[in-house]
């Protein structure tokens, strides 16, 4: 099998989404998505990542997945480029999963579970108006969780309030105001409803080791980006401040970044967000070395439908995982728009996908939206860095006399890594 | 798909080898096997871990591994246990490899490479020049030996006399006087000596450019170990004898060595293997994977090369591959000019050999449903390690939900593969 083509789907009204196709020569595609930036990460794929890929053989996501982090990192790893190796990571699983004919899971060790367990991150979409009702109606947004099983919610209480002093200075009073609401789910509801907290990387550390302080007794989940994750040290010093888990997150990229936060203790829960850190590759990996420190992973979403596919086959092969985020506005409101068969929420649980591969498509109405911008690519473009005509490699009759010298130097040179 | 059986075979000679067959009730045998004290890991495999496994859906490997090592680990992991979890494991790979029509290495995430350079280990102490040349003309780069290990038995590698150590340079001068920098050459301490001995050897090797020094001293403190590796500018390479990748982290974390080398048939199996491989490439250290033991082994090693972009190289010993290994597995281990090939049969790539259970020394022992019945199978003793009713429940539930196949597809899916 080879691939034959890749294409870009996005759309005008959600500009920070973007899917890509990767087309074999079998007739199977492989569907992955990222967000944010979509347009350079449109360009990312196309210019950078996508050409390196036709004509060659989609089972071997390792090796592809080292070829674009080193083309990519030979300027600096992270951003936009990143996030296209990410969404090309999960269109290659899926091309795997749909070609032996099992869901992706069962590629990656099989279940460990069939079934995962969602908290539900205030939003707002459409109908759904959680993220601005639970200032108004906090018992009521909590209870309507717990009625439909689900036992977790995220909020960001403090990011309003950080807005004046841009998260210099905190008053208590201004703390006190923001704390109401969760005050008033335990004062009604107890710890029937676990509360994490995600501020959103707003907060200098003296206010946020107030905050984790004061939160304290009201015992949220996590604290998610009370700072920002730039400086593990200072993270270290929020997380001895507290017995509340500090989670390391979605801004994260690749195993490189997180094992900082996880080998020195900076965090106790890595929240890893599959399209930008790197794909279904990345996750599994940042999963084995949170492992080694005996410490979870609660995969980020807030970003696509196709992400909660792809977190799905992580969480059900992999022992530590914890939770699996979830936003019921997104999820409800338009994630169906685009993807079928959808994913399945089921009491307040993830399922198992069962479909092989991924276990879902895009919709054929996506590509015939007025708003749609596609681009593909269908011609094979070398990897400057592999090229024997590198600037940094000697002319080509030195490089055949230094070959052609001894054995083990000709035998070696049959072996090169990408060609 | 359900396990039935699982089965060892094991002979007098090697008495150290093992091999577990994990039998399903559909044609499909899954093959494992690890090497050391072979009758202990006969009794674990069967008292110990069989009535975890049998009954169970074999695709589910991340679970029986950890159901395994939990059980193990309730009084302290490692050893005989830890070589039956690797077998196994290998076995739960084997089986899903088969069912898939794929190399396990393409399970793993696929390949990165399609061959990759082996080593010799052995070499006799008088001719290690000669050897090397031969070595050289079989297209093989590297090679290792261990002439320190018979000298530290007199002083329980307390002392090392100068004179005795300049003796045991000898074999390293002959390969450098005979091929120059023609091969690579490792040396292995067997975890016999002191510190202050330890280093001396490393600070006396230096000059004849050695590729790592292995275990110069037993594996059991990291700090020591650093000292070590800040005292010399040799790699230090550990070790097969640490197990899983909670001891290596401790050695990875802490700089104590440069080179990774998990044994995958005791550490751990394919999946622990796996794990390290990814753990060690955070720190931008290189896997080498152990040998030395058995044919089936290697095989499973070439899955972890293949796919491992951390892999540098893989052990082998050349009387076994053309010794004894031929009459246990066919195919042999895809070892050609000095490159270990990707296997190509689906699963792990080898089968014992039909002779095999008709030699006199064989001594096969099945576990089979009937197991099931007795013991800690589902509710484990009071107090002990207990795996709850309700997670054997759950196990239960993934075979129905697995069963139930295309329950999504009955929401609605119309999605095809084309046109889209």
């Amino acid at each position: 099998m080879i691939i034959s083509k890749i294409e870009t789907i996005r759309f005008g009204q959600f500009p920070d989404l973007i899917f890509v196709q990767v087309h074999t020569d079998t007739g199977l595609i492989g569907l992955g998505e990222t967000w944010y930036g979509a347009s350079a990460v449109e360009a990312g794929i196309h210019d950078h990542f996508g050409p390196l890929l036709i004509g060659r053989d989609p089972a071997e996501i390792e090796r592809h997945w080292q070829t674009m982090f080193r083309l990519s990192d030979h300027a600096g790893y992270g951003g936009a480029e990143m996030r296209a190796i990410s969404a090309i990571d999960v269109a290659l699983w899926d091309i795997k999963g749909q070609a032996l004919q099992m869901p992706i899971f069962e590629i990656l060790g099989g279940g460990t579970r069939h079934r995962i367990k969602v908290y539900n991150t205030l939003g707002v979409y459409g109908d759904i108006t959680d993220g601005y009702d639970v200032w108004t109606d906090p018992v009521g947004v909590a209870q309507r969780l717990l009625d439909q099983g689900i036992t977790g919610m995220k909020m960001s209480p403090t990011d309003f309030i950080a807005r004046e002093s841009d998260g210099q200075v905190l008053f208590n009073d201004d703390l006190e105001w923001a704390l109401r609401p969760l005050r008033e789910i335990r004062d009604k509801l107890g710890m029937e409803i676990e509360v994490a907290n995600d501020a959103h990387a707003k907060w200098n550390l003296p206010n946020a080791l107030k905050i984790v302080r004061e939160m304290e007794p009201l015992r949220p989940m996590w604290h998610e980006e009370l700072i920002s994750p730039l400086n593990e040290k200072a993270h270290v010093r929020l997380q001895a401040a507290t017995t509340t888990p500090i989670a390391a997150a979605e801004r994260l990229m690749t195993r490189y970044q997180h094992r900082r936060f996880i080998e020195s203790a900076a965090a106790r829960i890595s929240m890893p967000d599959l399209t930008w850190t790197g794909g279904i590759s990345e996750v599994k990996k940042i999963a084995i070395l949170a492992s080694a420190h005996q410490m979870p992973i609660a995969p980020h979403d807030c970003v696509g439908p196709v992400n909660m596919l792809a977190c799905a086959h992580i969480a059900m092969a992999t022992p530590n995982v914890m939770i699996m985020e979830y936003n019921r506005a997104m999820h409800l409101g338009w994630y169906r728009d685009f993807i079928e068969p959808d994913f399945v929420i089921e009491d307040g649980y993830l399922m198992a996908p069962t479909e092989p591969g991924l276990g879902t498509h895009l919709k054929k109405t996506v590509k015939e939206r007025p708003d749609v911008t596609i681009r593909t690519s269908n011609e094979r473009q070398e990897p400057w860095l592999m090229s024997p005509n590198r600037y940094t490699y000697p002319p080509p009759e030195l490089q055949e006399e230094f070959i052609n010298s001894t054995e083990r130097r000709k035998a070696g040179s049959e072996a090169i890594y990408y060609d | 798909m359900k396990i039935t059986q699982i089965e060892t075979v094991r002979v007098s000679d090697p008495a150290d080898v093992i091999w577990v067959r994990v039998h399903t009730d559909t044609s499909l045998i899954g093959l494992g096997e690890t090497w050391y004290a072979s009758k202990t890991v006969e009794s674990a495999v069967h008292d110990h871990f069989a009535p975890l496994v049998v009954g169970r859906d074999p695709f589910a490997i991340e679970r029986h591994w950890l159901n395994m090592f939990r059980l193990s680990d309730h009084a302290g992991y490692g050893g005989a246990e830890l070589r039956a979890i690797s077998a196994i494991d290998m076995a739960l790979w084997d089986i899903k490899g088969q069912a898939a029509g794929v190399p396990v290495y393409e399970l793993l995430g696929g390949a990165v490479r399609k061959k990759i350079r082996v080593y010799a280990t052995g070499a006799p102490y008088l001719g290690a020049g000669e050897l090397a040349k031969e070595l050289i003309d079989d297209g093989i780069i590297a090679m290792k030996m261990g002439p320190t290990i018979p000298v530290a038995t007199p002083t329980e590698g307390q002392y090392l006399a100068p004179k005795d150590l300049d003796h045991v340079l000898q074999p390293f001068r002959d390969v450098r006087d005979a091929v120059g920098d023609g091969i690579k050459i490792a040396n292995d301490g067997h975890g016999k000596w002191a510190l202050p001995v330890a280093i001396q050897i490393a600070k006396e090797m230096e000059p004849l450019d050695i590729m790592w020094q292995e275990d110069l001293m037993p594996l059991l403190n990291p700090d020591a170990l650093r000292q070590l590796q800040d005292a010399t500018s040799t790699p230090v390479c550990i070790s097969e004898r640490l197990l899983t990748r909670w001891q290596l982290r401790e050695f990875i974390e802490n700089g104590a060595a440069q080179i990774v080398m998990p044994d995958l048939i005791w550490t751990g199996g394919i999946s622990e293997t796996h794990r390290i491989a990814v753990m060690a490439s955070v720190h931008q250290v290189p896997v080498a994977p152990h040998d030395a033991t058995g044919p089936v082994n290697i095989f499973a090693c070439a899955h972890i090369c293949m796919n491992s972009p951390n892999a540098m190289l893989m052990e082998h010993v050349r009387p076994y591959l053309y010794g004894w290994y031929g009459d246990f597995v066919d195919p042999l281990p895809p070892i050609e000019h000095g490159w270990l090939h990707a296997p190509q049969n689906p699963g792990i790539g080898t089968r014992l050999r039909p002779e095999v259970f008709d030699r006199p020394d064989v001594q096969l022992r099945v576990s089979d449903e009937s197991i099931m019945i007795d013991g800690m199978n589902d509710e484990g003793w009071e107090g002990g390690p207990v795996f709850p009713e309700k997670m054997w429940a759950e196990m239960e539930e993934i075979a129905d939900f697995r069963a139930q196949g295309s329950r999504i597809s009955e929401r609605g899916f119309s999605g095809e593969g084309d046109d889209q």
